[in-house]
């Protein structure tokens, strides 16, 4: 076994091996824990069933006559749309839950004695839970891909850097909003601010077309469109134009703002979290 | 005697939903400044649905025969029944799963108490009423209230739609409240405490009108998530007269009454405490 890891001559040095170690066992952990409960498990996978129904049948009563898109391609842009939302945890963004009950219930502290990257092990620790969410996830995706099958092999391979960048963004989102638990202690008011925002905004609700033209541009050009619109449309597009580069761009470029910000928010919190305890 | 013991009996639960009701507004009270943030919450979910339905009704005219001052009318009574459901079943159930799961409801048992009563009604959340209740309602309102002339409304059809919502809420929250009860079998029960929300709110964006029949008759059956929204603002709104509705309904409230006392004395029977 030592023999596999890698001495601080290689690429990765010991210390981040173990690190990465440690995360894969908590997020294992944090599934096996999920997973226990077996009764659980079924009744996750019948309200994410039944959530999905929701949307099936709304839309079979509003029709489809006015979207321009059959009544397949529209089924099929809501199961990648929820699909890429859910598998990137941006549907109730509960990591930022995690974060602020964490926070709240003074778990961090043992969290920052650890050698590990505080953020990251907790993001691990709460990846593991969300185990059965990601299959159900990844299984809408596919289902999706099915009834509307993509046709232009470089927005497949640009529905995943998007998928990657949205999960990027997510986190970071998910990271700024729970550190607001350092400065007013229970912070889930705030979470539900953006996750309503979020949710309007991604189109995971509404495909973003159905914006009215003067705000169109700006919405789709948001942070919020790379969770369920951008991956969607991506899967469905015919034609990979200039506009789709510049969407992938933004969502890059919000990736990489975002994730610095959460970095600078969470250290500017926990100077404040040791100001007021441990 | 008897009598008596009657006037005692509901002396009793009136004082168990008052003090957990008071202790409940204290508590949430606790954290000021996510109250401040809860209803700014309240005030950007109803800007975005509304967003939401300006944007739909810009491509549609009607949603199963419901015009746009309608939908809003609808959306009035999705809120109210959101936190009525909120407050008195959603926090209640979730405090029963923790406390199986914890082993707490142990205490609970032996309290000199009506235990059903207690455990329904543990907390009532007074301050979710307050911060997240009226600035989700309010809107609405305001923005109703220059359109009332356009809503067919008729008094019989009022007070029936009243009915249905207290009847469909009794309904509705012994349904997630034997849901929950899981917990006394599996251990846990976070995700089938979810299975009942999403059920009770399944009936929370298409009016009556626009379900297919096999679904409107599981919706007024065995999993009732019509009645509280659905059938109450089919009434509001005079789309349905038929009055029969209301004794059907108020059955159906006292069928679902017994079947959560039933449910509550077998679960019992084979609680297995965590904490001994």
């Amino acid at each position: 076994m030592r023999g596999n890891i890698p001495n601080n001559g290689g690429i990765v040095s010991k210390n981040e091996f173990m690190r990465f170690a440690t995360y894969t066992k908590t997020a294992v952990l944090g599934f096996l824990q999920v997973a226990n409960y077996r009764t659980e498990v079924w009744f996750q996978v019948f309200a994410k069933i039944l959530v999905f129904a929701g949307i099936v049948l709304f839309w079979s009563v509003v029709g489809t006559g006015n979207t321009g898109q059959t009544y397949y391609q529209l089924i099929a842009y809501f199961l990648v749309a929820n699909g890429a939302r859910e598998l990137i945890d941006a549907l109730y963004g509960k990591f930022g839950s995690t974060i602020i009950d964490d926070i709240k219930d003074g778990k961090i502290s043992s969290y920052l004695l650890q050698p590990t990257h505080t953020v990251i092990f907790m993001y691990f620790k709460h990846f593991g839970t969300r185990g059965v969410t990601i299959v159900f996830s990844i299984l809408y995706i596919i289902v999706g891909i099915v009834l509307a099958p993509p046709t232009s092999l470089v927005a497949g391979l640009l529905f995943l850097v998007v998928v990657g960048s949205g999960a990027i963004i997510c986190f970071s989102q998910s990271t700024i909003v729970g550190c607001g638990a350092f400065w007013m202690t229970e912070a889930k008011g705030i979470k539900n601010v953006v996750n309503h925002i979020s949710k309007v905004f991604s189109g995971a609700m509404i495909p973003l077309t159905f914006f009215p033209i003067a705000y169109q541009t700006s919405v789709m050009l948001s942070p919020f469109a790379s969770y369920a619109y951008l991956p969607a449309t991506l899967m469905q597009t015919k034609t990979v134009d200039s506009f789709v580069f510049l969407q992938v761009g933004v969502s890059i470029g919000w990736a990489v703002i975002l994730l610095f910000l959460s970095r600078l928010v969470w250290r500017k919190g926990v100077k404040r979290y040791e100001a007021i305890g441990i | 005697m008897k009598r008596l013991e009657f006037k005692k009996s509901i002396k009793l639960r009136w004082k168990i939903i008052s003090s957990c009701t008071m202790f409940g507004f204290k508590e949430s009270m606790a954290y000021s400044l996510n109250n401040w943030g809860n209803l700014l919450s309240m005030i950007v979910y109803m800007i975005t649905y509304l967003i939401f339905l300006d944007v739909l009704f810009g491509r549609v005219k009607m949603i199963a025969g419901y015009g746009y001052t309608e939908m809003l009318f609808f959306t009035l009574i999705v809120q109210i029944n959101y936190y009525l459901l909120f407050i008195i079943t959603q926090v209640n159930t979730e405090r029963l799963d923790t406390s199986i799961n914890t082993g707490e409801l142990d205490l609970w048992l032996v309290k000199p108490v009506p235990a059903l009563w207690f455990v329904s009604f543990r907390k009532i959340n007074l301050g979710e009423l307050l911060f997240g209740a009226f600035p989700a309602t309010i809107p609405l309102l305001v923005i109703l209230s220059g359109k009332w002339s356009v809503l067919n409304m008729s008094f019989g059809g009022v007070m029936a739609g009243i009915i249905f919502i207290i009847l469909g809420q009794i309904i509705i929250h012994c349904f997630v409240f034997m849901i929950a009860m899981t917990a006394f079998f599996t251990g846990e029960g976070k995700h089938a405490r979810n299975v009942g929300v999403e059920l009770s709110i399944f009936g929370d964006s298409i009016p009556l009108e626009g379900y297919p029949k096999f679904l409107k008759y599981i919706g007024l059956t065995i999993v009732p998530f019509l009645v509280h929204t659905a059938l109450a603002v089919s009434f509001f709104l005079g789309k349905n007269t038929n009055y029969y509705y209301l004794v059907y309904v108020f059955g159906l409230a006292v069928f679902f009454l017994w079947l959560k006392t039933v449910a509550w004395k077998f679960s019992l029977k084979h609680y297995s405490s965590a904490s001994s």
